[in-house]
């Protein structure tokens, strides 16, 4: 895994300067809390004390190095490993950052994980079947409609949340069945890539 | 033999033979099975062999397949008769020397020590995409309302089924205040004082990506580039402004057909305008560019100033004082008053120099002392430091190793408890001790019969020299009456005769020993002949033969058929 130089000199930062282990506490509580998407546990100005730049140094540091961590699915053990080996912690410290981090690690991949722009994700279908006996510009048609009303959850930008998407289509048989050939195709692609090895 | 067979019938059994329950020793073994046995050990012994596990029912296949597997047992070393016929016609005492040597040759799982591979970060990523993908098809489908976040919780690993609660990734450019370099006071200040923590410098929601990647950098970039774009949008604008003329010029043009007079009186004037117009811009341009020069030549001019009226204020101030020296040494008393303050002034020096050296010499010898031991405590510390690192990095080696073993002896011990289940290893230890005891028991006794037959071959010697000493002592005792007697020299033939007829006996009872010996010998060679069961063999024989004639027939009237 690949850290900065900075911030690895931060971390060292924490260790060593006279940050007490109460404060210490204080701002991993807050940062995972933070990571996570809830609100901070303890008020940020009551951790200040006389060094007010040292205390916002450490607690970016700490929120980016957590989710480093996070980025690379480090385990408990390989947390622990990093901090005492480079950074110079005391196992005392260390136990502490991994234990937090053993009990946010889901919670915090799941925070990682809603970065990003993703496709719609289809939820549900709607069809119907019409077929045109006769119409103003076309006295025969070739056989039934498929009209298909695929229902998608996305991510809206203005509301910043949840939003429905109706993606409607029109299509003859031939390419409905090509259609659904597509999507058997992408299913059996899923399965053998599962059950190879 | 019943040892031997157990071992070899588990063995069999462990390499996926089928072999009834029932069966316990290689006896009660069918040429089908000990044929399948064969093929079994043979396949797992060298990889990439195949043979059918069943004896195939044409005669002439089986023999075919026979000759085939016992030219593979004599490829892998066997020294022993082997032919087909010690597999479709097996006796017990071949079969068992067979298999004895083939479950010798088998692959032992336990040899194989399972280094543990450390994988690379793509291939376990693939590991674990694969594994995503097959939990996700086990998993049956939940709807998206029910989910949290879209996150599926499956135990340990979560997966994610919704996405659209993903946001895209934006980043703001956060500041960090750095407590190592050099930084101005005012920056200093600015971070102590005014600052805000980083969860409140951006969105909650662009924090994590503001955190990781730095991006925002670029958007300042774009920002610069719009500046430097406005610059230049007053010449931009003056072309456009010049499009447009054109463009009505073009409408007057359609609009105004019919009046050719008015109209050339427009275009002039319009030439005219344009013509103006290109004029006022490039003397514009012109213009500017002077300003330019011009400017900077200001700039040159005001730097000359300011440093002229800065030099000009010293040369002020320097004349001010010497101006001053002058009035106060033009009065003499002021001189005489002077000189002496300057001599006092001297000897004042000197005394103190004097006194400054008197202490200094002591202190400045106590200060390189000290300084000495300094630098001899500072190359200790960095020796310890050395160590110190030394000792990290061992002990770093010695937990990934001491890791690696746990890991290994995790694995050693799994696959020991399958390896216990299926041998019972102190039982064949119990066994093979019992054995050896009874070789034991056995030499001592082989000894004890040796010894007597020594001591009985030693008896008769005695008896034996006796003999002829007893012998030879009549013979001359009788020999020498004989002369006289006439009874003795009877006596004395028959004394000869008795003599060459006890040898005779004597000789008769050693040839009936060695009669006896090989007579024992041939009688073990007709036993072992009997085990083999040659005749049922031979029976056995000409009746696979009568088939094979018989296939041979029918193959020959079939080809008769087709022709």
């Amino acid at each position: 895994m690949d850290i900065k130089e900075e911030l690895i000199d931060n971390l060292k930062l924490t260790s060593n300067s006279n940050i007490p282990d109460e404060t210490f506490k204080k701002l991993l509580e807050n940062s995972f809390a933070t990571l996570v998407g809830n609100q901070e546990v303890h008020n940020i100005n009551t951790l200040y004390n006389s060094k007010p730049d040292l205390i916002k140094c450490v607690y970016a540091t700490l929120l980016t190095v957590t989710a480093e961590f996070g980025r690379h699915n480090l385990d408990k053990e390989g947390v622990k490993t990093f901090l005492i080996n480079k950074c110079n912690y005391n196992s005392n410290r260390a136990n502490l950052y991994a234990e937090f981090y053993e009990k946010n690690k889901q919670e915090l991949q799941v925070a990682l994980g809603n970065v990003g722009t993703h496709l719609p994700n289809i939820t549900d279908v709607k069809w119907k079947i019409d077929y045109i006996i006769k119409s103003s510009n076309v006295d025969q048609a070739d056989g039934p409609l498929f009209r298909i009303c695929l229902i998608a959850d996305k991510y809206d930008e203005v509301t910043g949340g949840k939003k429905t998407e109706h993606i409607k289509f029109s299509c003859n048989s031939q390419e409905l069945q090509d259609l659904v050939y597509k999507l058997k195709d992408a299913v059996r692609h899923c399965q053998r890539l599962a059950v190879d090895h | 033999m019943e040892e031997v067979d157990n071992i070899i019938i588990d063995s069999l059994r462990n390499i996926h033979c089928d072999i009834d329950d029932d069966i316990n020793s290689l006896r009660e073994f069918t040429a089908d099975l000990v044929f399948t046995a064969i093929v079994c050990c043979l396949e797992s012994i060298t990889p990439g062999v195949k043979f059918p596990h069943k004896l195939p029912p044409s005669m002439s296949l089986r023999l075919k397949l026979a000759t085939n597997i016992a030219e593979h047992i004599k490829e892998l070393g066997y020294r022993g008769d082997m032919g087909y016929q010690t597999i479709l016609y097996c006796n017990e005492v071949e079969t068992r020397r067979v298999l004895m040597f083939l479950v010798e040759r088998l692959p032992r799982d336990t040899s194989k020590t399972t280094v543990s591979e450390e994988l690379g970060y793509v291939p376990r990523l693939i590991k674990e995409i694969e594994n995503r993908i097959k939990l996700s098809f086990e998993k049956p489908w939940v709807p998206n309302c029910l989910l949290k976040d879209g996150m599926r919780d499956c135990g340990n690993t979560q997966l994610r089924q919704d996405f659209s609660h993903g946001f895209p990734l934006q980043t703001e450019n956060i500041r960090i205040p750095s407590t190592q370099g050099n930084y101005s006071e005012a920056l200093k200040k600015y971070w102590v004082h005014n600052l805000p923590d980083v969860t409140k410098q951006c969105n909650p929601r662009n924090l994590i990506p503001s955190l990781l990647y730095k991006d925002s950098e670029f958007s300042i970039n774009c920002l610069n580039l719009s500046q430097s774009l406005k610059v230049d949008e007053d010449i931009a604008n003056i072309d456009v402004t010049t499009n447009t003329i054109n463009e009505t010029n073009v409408t007057t043009d359609v609009s105004l057909n019919g009046h050719p007079v008015e109209e050339n009186a427009y275009e002039n004037k319009i030439q005219c305008l344009l013509q103006y117009v290109n004029n006022n811009k490039s003397k514009f341009k012109e213009l500017q560019e002077k300003q330019k020069i011009l400017e900077a030549k200001l700039a040159q001019v005001s730097d000359e100033k300011t440093k002229k009226e800065t030099s000009l204020k010293e040369a002020i101030a320097r004349v001010k004082t010497k101006s001053k020296a002058l009035t106060v040494l033009s009065n003499e008393e002021n001189m005489i008053k002077l000189r002496n303050l300057v001599e006092n002034g001297s000897k004042r020096l000197i005394e103190l120099a004097n006194q400054w050296n008197q202490v200094q010499t002591p202190l400045l010898t106590q200060h390189h002392e000290l300084q000495q031991n300094l630098s001899a405590q500072e190359t200790k510390v960095i020796n310890e430091q050395q160590k110190l690192q030394n000792l990290k990095e061992k002990n770093h080696q010695l937990s990934t190793e001491l890791k690696e073993k746990d890991k290994l002896e995790q694995q050693l011990l799994q696959e020991y408890e399958k390896l216990s289940k299926n041998t019972n290893r102190s039982a064949y230890t119990r066994r093979i001790l019992e054995i050896i005891g009874n070789i034991k028991k056995q030499n001592e006794e082989i000894q004890k019969v040796l010894k007597d037959t020594k001591t009985i071959q030693k008896d008769i010697n005695n008896l034996n020299g006796q003999l002829d000493r007893s012998f030879t002592l009549s013979d001359e005792l009788i020999f020498r009456d004989a002369k006289r007697d006439e009874m003795a020299r009877k006596a004395y033939k028959l004394l000869a005769t008795l003599h060459t007829d006890c040898g005779e006996v004597v000789q008769a009872v050693t040839d009936l020993g060695l009669v006896e010996r090989e007579c024992r010998n041939l009688q073990e060679q007709v036993d072992a002949e009997l085990a083999r069961e040659i005749s049922t063999k031979l029976e056995r024989v000409n009746a696979d033969l009568a088939e094979v004639k018989k296939e041979t027939t029918a193959l020959i009237k079939q080809m008769k058929e087709q022709l």
